[in-house]
């Protein structure tokens, strides 16, 4: 049984590359991401599990890192926004102007990412299904969904 | 960010969480169970819980079981809703994991939803209507119980105890259903009224939640809903008072609007399960 209390240092693959970090056990893998790894892209919004601006993949699934204790991941393959380079999703979203301020993002486009890895041809109600685990306060919802149809294929 | 300290422990096996629950409530730390923490990690951020220990179950591998076996499925309390739904075992309980966003379905438990601080526990109610065993483990070892015996408005743990799996009859989870799930606006929105219902043999089974405090079957309303000397439209209303309960009034919903509710969800059934007749 693994036991953590005080300050533990623990293990964690972190785009591909493991990297030891102190932690509370009561610290949220958001935190512990943005503050300890300096890897902002995944946005501190409402801490409570609802605007998905901190979506980040745990061995491929898209979570929100404000849910999860760091702890918990540990011997988990976690992906952040700063892990996709150059991705479909992402020239999508340029392509399309799927963004207005930006702030909601790199939730999106994580959690896209991780939609289109597991339905390359997602129909429009599987896009909805996934995407309204994330809120965009600029209400840009069109641009959104329509960068993602751009970087799929034909539809299921 | 959660603002006190706590104790993580990741078990291994059900002995190692019992030992793990037992020594932290030695050493005065207030101990939870832990599986998918969507709960756990945003009361804690809130200050509406302090836990002293977590007890990580979720990867004990008794509770992520998922099987058919010897005529029963059987669903360990640690699966998330996204692998219950996708599980063809039993098409009721799919629809009715269909809570919540996707992404968080990825972590939310069935364990979690059921045995919870929310009080609307939608998992449970396909459950209700079959005759589902709960293996329970607790400090006085394991046990597998009859689930209503266990449940009223939640789950009657005792001290240390946690949810494992559950188990259902193949027979029952197989049967036509019908769910109905009712919202103020946003489907992601706690419901103000989910019905889940099954056309058995003896008749129309259902279980409410949202409309009143805690999920609810009842023997009596089932009763009058299986009733066919009354009109569909009178067994409805008959069996909508035979709950006897005093509806959830709140920013969601009026106690009346609920009603309401509960009465057009009761007629559906009848007449979705074939209760006309």
């Amino acid at each position: 049984m693994i036991t953590y209390r005080g300050q533990a240092a623990i293990r964690l693959t972190v785009n591909g590359e493991v990297r030891e970090v102190v932690v509370r056990p009561a610290d949220t893998l958001l935190h512990v991401l943005r503050d300890r790894f300096g890897l902002t892209g995944a946005k501190a919004g409402c801490e409570n599990g609802d605007c998905g601006a901190c979506t980040v993949l745990l061995d491929g699934k898209p979570v929100k890192s404000c849910m999860v204790l760091a702890v918990e991941a540990e011997g988990s393959g976690i992906t952040t926004i700063e892990g996709l380079r150059d991705t479909p999703v992402q020239r999508g979203f340029l392509e399309q102007a799927g963004f207005q301020c930006g702030f909601c993002t790199s939730g999106f486009i994580v959690n896209a990412h991780a939609l289109l890895q597991t339905h390359p041809r997602p129909d429009r109600e599987t896009i909805r299904d996934w995407l309204e685990s994330n809120l965009c306060r600029c209400t840009g919802y069109e641009g959104i969904e329509k960068a993602i149809a751009a970087a799929a294929g034909p539809r299921e | 960010m959660i603002a006190h300290n706590l104790v993580y422990h990741r078990p291994e096996t059900i002995g190692e969480a019992l030992g793990a629950f037992a020594g932290a409530e030695a050493e005065g730390l207030k101990p939870y169970y832990l599986a998918g923490g969507t709960e756990i990690t945003t009361f804690s951020r809130r200050g509406l819980i302090t836990p002293g220990a977590l007890i990580d179950l979720k990867t004990i591998p008794e509770c992520r079981v998922l099987t058919r076996r010897e005529g029963s499925a059987v669903f360990g309390a640690g699966l998330t809703l996204n692998e219950v739904g996708e599980c063809p075992f039993f098409p009721l309980l799919s629809e009715a994991a269909g809570i919540v966003d996707h992404t968080v379905r990825n972590r939310l438990t069935l364990g979690g939803n059921i045995a919870g601080m929310l009080p609307y526990r939608e998992t449970v109610l396909p459950f209700l209507l079959t005759d589902t065993a709960a293996r329970l483990a607790g400090p006085g070892g394991e046990r597998e119980v009859p689930l209503a015996d266990i449940f009223s408005r939640r789950l009657k743990l005792k001290p240390g105890e946690f949810l494992v799996q559950l188990r259902v009859p193949e027979a029952e989870a197989g049967l036509p259903w019908f769910r109905r799930r009712r919202v103020k606006q946003s489907r992601l929105d706690y419901p103000l009224l989910t019905i889940c219902a099954l056309a058995a043999r003896d008749g129309i089974r259902l279980a409410l939640s949202g409309v009143f405090d805690s999920p609810v079957r009842s023997p009596e309303v089932e009763a009058v809903l299986n009733d066919r000397s009354l009109e569909p439209a009178r067994r409805a209303e008959t069996a909508a008072a035979a709950f006897g309960l005093r509806a959830r009034d709140d920013q969601r919903g009026s106690a009346q609007y609920r009603e309401m509710l509960l009465l057009r969800g009761l007629e559906e059934t009848i007449r979705e399960l074939g209760g006309e007749g």
